[in-house]
């Protein structure tokens, strides 16, 4: 398999692909951690109130 | 793409809204939620095979269009007060999107991480328990944003949510990819058939040859009844800790909702990576014979404690996350990995039918106790008990399961890709079944 290619499938992690993975788990993570703070702060409720 | 289709948990926030806009019962609008979720069964298991086929790329791209076209044809419905188009939309087209997108990342993840796919899907798959965990709060806002009445706000709030998912879910479709043929982790080797468990296999089943077998049977009513005893308590849970403690208020049992989806979302990453260690029959065990301790220990003690009550519930939906996250790793042992994401859709009717069969029991017991003037925890024990011998039935399915004979086994085409199925009598030497 050719450099290119396995840059292209993964075989290796370029510096560009770094940062599109940051970015992406960045995406998935911040919304994910406010869901769980919007949730949590309801689960306060329950022994609150 | 988890995060986005998971939002249908969250369709509950817009019930009020809906029903006060259509006039009607709740009941037709718990009928747009149900359709979605039939639909995504039905869409899983017959879009299934083209999922394999067309690749993930084209299967995200076609789910992302269905589930932000369900939010636009639904809005159309709510501003023309046409309640079927919300029916056709969200529940139909929306649904086709879901069955399309649950199982889109599934074979690819797998593809990816050989050596821990029950890590892989536990991951993917805990994004659609996350979704509901955004989109609860996120619908809310919307709705007190753009109107003072939330009844005005569905619509515009429908067109966001679609817009929002349609974006996030083509980033997914654009940077999705499989690996190479020859991929494998740094490192590691495919185990040998020397080195496998009992029950995984280092060959491939077809999907159309995977419903022949009994082991695709099992796993159906393992599924079935793990499924169905979660979400009878996960659809009543409000209600149902307010009955058992009569001190609990609303926002308090809104809480305790959190709480499960919780539960939910970390039992699909947790169980699911621990079935990479002990494997997928015994974690099953735990699920069912465990799962069966517990439903018995809410049934005859869990109104004398809410900290016993909420452990128990809180360790069932775990259990209930943990079968959903745990099944595609389970049938790529069992009937390797060429067609697992086409399998996993046949498989995913089990949901469907439980979508409907768990809430069926509860409510219906629920309103005879009612009927018959009994209050408070007495509402669910008889659910429970009934819940208890679901599970022993899915712990029996899930002790049944065996090897597949190699008969269902595809034969390696030319280039080493399974082609085609063998014939019955040419592969079937040492078969176990």
């Amino acid at each position: 398999m050719s450099e290119e290619a396995r840059q292209e499938n993964g075989g290796q992690t370029s510096s560009s692909s770094t940062i599109l993975v940051v970015v992406l788990w960045a995406m998935v993570l911040i919304p994910l951690a406010w869901g769980i703070y919007q949730t949590l702060l309801g689960v306060v409720a329950l022994f609150t109130g | 793409m988890h995060l986005s289709i998971g939002e249908v948990y969250a369709f509950s926030v817009f019930k009020n809204p809906l029903v006060e806009r259509f006039g009607v019962g709740l009941t037709p609008i718990g009928i747009i939620f149900s359709i979605s979720i039939v639909m995504l069964g039905l869409s899983a298991a017959v879009f299934g095979t083209w999922v394999e086929r067309a690749g993930p790329r084209a299967a995200m791209f076609t789910a992302a269009l269905c589930w932000s076209s369900g939010f636009a044809i639904g809005a159309l419905g709510v501003a023309t007060t046409q309640l079927w188009l919300v029916y056709l939309g969200y529940g139909v087209v929306g649904g086709i999107g879901l069955g399309i997108g649950y199982i889109s990342p599934v074979s690819t993840l797998i593809k990816w991480f050989p050596d821990r796919p029950g890590l892989a899907t536990g991951l993917a798959i805990m994004g659609f328990g996350g979704g509901a965990l955004i989109a609860s709060p996120l619908s809310s806002t919307l709705l007190e944003t753009y109107a003072s009445n939330p009844v005005d706000a569905i619509v515009p709030s429908f067109l966001t949510l679609g817009a929002l998912y349609l974006v996030s879910m083509m980033i997914g479709a654009f940077v999705v990819r499989l690996p190479p043929e020859d991929w494998q982790p740094e490192g590691w080797t495919p185990p040998t058939e020397e080195e496998t468990s009992d029950l995984q296999t280092t060959a491939d089943v077809s999907a159309s040859s995977s419903i022949r077998t009994p082991q695709f049977w099992m796993l159906w009513t393992v599924l079935f009844c793990n499924v169905t005893a979660g979400i009878g308590v996960l659809e009543q849970a409000s209600p149902m800790i307010q009955d058992f403690f009569s001190g609990i208020t609303p926002a308090a049992a809104a809480g305790f909702v959190g709480l499960l989806s919780l539960a939910n979302m970390a039992g699909r990453i947790g169980w699911s990576s621990t079935s990479d260690y002990i494997g997928r029959k015994p974690i099953y065990m735990v699920y069912l014979g465990v799962g069966v301790v517990l439903y018995f220990v809410l049934a005859a003690f869990g109104a004398a404690s809410l900290v016993l009550f909420l452990l128990v519930t809180m360790v069932i939906l775990s259990f209930y996350g943990g079968g959903f996250a745990t099944v595609p790793a389970y049938l790529k042992d069992l009937f390797g990995v060429a067609q697992v994401g086409a399998i996993h859709g046949r498989l995913l009717t089990a949901w469907s039918a439980a979508g409907v069969a768990g809430p069926l029991i509860i409510n219906a017991i629920a309103d005879y106790q009612i009927a018959n003037g009994r209050t408070g925890a007495d509402l669910y024990t008889l659910s429970l008990y009934i819940m208890v011998g679901v599970l022993a039935v899915g712990f029996v399915a899930n002790l049944l399961v065996r090897p597949v004979d190699p008969r269902f086994y595809m034969e390696p085409g030319p280039e080493g890709e399974p082609e085609k199925e063998s014939t019955a009598s040419g592969r079937a030497a040492g078969s176990e079944s």
